[in-house]
């Protein structure tokens, strides 16, 4: 019996000493020192503080990007849209109207639209339309456009200028909250 | 089943055609985009106009004109944003293209030739160091051309002299501001020419406009407000015999030393130099350039 175990334990001491020795990972480390951690401290320091490997692969990694990709778009979304404009200290309140009754829409457009028919009037009970818009001091050229297609000169201004088109649109001085005016 | 076959045949065909004419408009539409950005145009002003292009139907090819003359401002250091603006303003009115190439050449020219009339009448250095005031100077000079003043006549609003870039700008809104008011081209340069060559401040002449078009939107004609304009012109000159106020010899201190740097970086031959600047008596002026009074009209502005 002692012959059999002796023969037994010198075949396993020379299949160990024959097998190939292996560096344990890092990984391994990791959790053998987590444990050894976890048995000295308590849950939570063990939570916060005890070191850990992070696997990661291409799919969980473009996943992770996804999630955040989608998280910054949702926040930009969901941030006020409130533009206040140039120079937000000097803007000035202007009152565009018109009185044009017959009209079923008017919109508004100028150098401060960058011509886009954008800014829509709204009809008043007295049959005018009114837009209020808050314009950076200086000079500016615009006109109405009625129902969509109808480009029309703002009857009360009091100037015009040439369009370059053969047509002319009304200008629009705009004063600094000090008379002054944007150098640009 | 050989018709059958053939018609399959003849729709996938349509189909691939579809496919593939889309493919290509896109793409020109994607180049005429990159040429119009390659031109300085804002990306946001490159899609406003192409959208409209694209709204009225007209072909993708319409735009390589405009961005060569783009291009060609930019080059020569002219915001072409300018020419953006005309082309928006354009597309969104319906011009037609022809009439539309015809405004822009009109335009090209125009704010080349300003650019020119800066170069011969302001310093560089000033031009150089606000690039924000000399599009301001080019824009105020290209609206006083469209609002009737020959190019002739914009040199002798300005005086024909040396000016510093706010009174360039300052003396081309008052021009167009008064021809915008229906004030006649000749009474306009015989009310700025003294004025201008007597080289009354930036200032000055922002006061004086505002009150013209407040008095304007107070209600007054046009003929009234200008009465009151060139009366009051004629006051300033008055005083002005009595010798040069603060303010102008503030002005006449900035243009001699921007004369002063250009002619330090020409001789250092450092970048720069080159603008042959003469010191006129009283040029220019502090505070900001343009006047303003009321809004016309119906327009009401007023600070809130």
């Amino acid at each position: 019996m002692n012959e059999g175990t002796s023969e037994g334990d010198r075949r396993l001491e020379a299949w160990l000493a024959d097998a190939p020795r292996v560096a344990p990972s890092a990984a391994f480390r990791a959790q053998v020192m987590g444990a050894l951690a976890r048995r000295r401290a308590g849950p939570v320091r063990h939570f916060l503080f005890s070191p850990r490997i992070l696997k990661w692969n291409f799919a969980g990694l473009a996943g992770a990007f996804a999630v955040a990709l989608l998280a910054v778009g949702i926040a930009w979304t969901l941030q006020p849209s409130v533009d206040p404009g140039p120079d937000a200290a000097r803007v000035v309140k202007v009152r565009f109207v018109l009185d044009r009754p017959g009209a079923s829409a008017v919109s508004l457009a100028g150098d401060f639209t960058g011509w886009k028919t954008r800014v829509a009037l709204e009809r008043q009970a007295d049959g005018t339309w009114q837009a209020e818009l808050r314009l950076a001091p200086g000079e500016y050229e615009y006109a109405f456009v009625v129902d969509d297609d109808q480009w029309i000169q703002d009857p009360s201004a009091t100037r015009f200028r040439n369009d370059g088109f053969g047509g002319r649109n009304a200008v629009l001085l705009v004063p600094g909250v000090n008379g002054d005016r944007n150098a640009g | 089943m050989g018709i059958g076959m053939q018609a399959e045949r003849v729709t996938v065909a349509l189909l691939l055609l579809t496919i593939g004419w889309a493919a290509c408009a896109q793409t020109t539409w994607d180049e005429a985009a990159s040429r119009l950005r390659a031109a300085s145009l804002a990306p946001e002003q490159v899609t406003a106009i192409l959208e409209r292009a694209r709204a009225h139907g007209l072909d993708p090819r319409v735009a390589g004109p405009w961005a060569a003359r783009a291009a060609g401002l930019a080059q020569d250091g002219i915001p072409s944003a300018i020419l953006g603006e005309r082309i928006s303003q354009g597309l969104a009115k319906a011009v037609p293209v022809g009439r539309l190439e015809s405004a822009l050449a009109d335009l090209d020219a125009n704010v080349r030739w300003v650019n020119g009339l800066l170069d011969r009448i302001t310093a560089r250095a000033e031009r150089r160091d606000n690039p924000g005031q000399t599009e301001l100077a080019l824009r105020a000079g290209e609206a006083a051309l469209r609002a009737g003043l020959s190019r002739d006549q914009l040199e002798r609003a300005l005086g024909r002299r040396p000016v510093t870039l706010e009174q360039a700008v300052v003396f081309s809104q008052t021009a167009s501001s008064l021809l915008a008011a229906g004030v006649s081209v000749a009474d306009v340069i015989k009310a700025l020419e003294g004025p201008a060559k007597a080289g009354i401040s930036a200032a000055e002449m922002q006061r004086l406009e505002r009150r013209f078009v407040a008095e304007l939107a107070g209600g007054r004609t046009p003929d009234e407000a200008f009465e009151d304009f060139r009366s009051e012109l004629g006051a300033t000159m008055r005083d002005r015999v009595n010798g040069p106020g603060s303010d102008v010899r503030e002005g006449m201190r900035r243009q001699l030393g921007h004369e002063m740097r250009d002619t330090m970086r020409e001789t250092l031959g450092g970048p720069g130099g080159g603008a042959h600047m003469g010191v006129g008596a009283g040029a220019g002026a502090g505070g900001s350039p343009g006047a303003s009074g009321a809004a016309p009209g119906r327009a009401r502005a007023g600070n809130r």
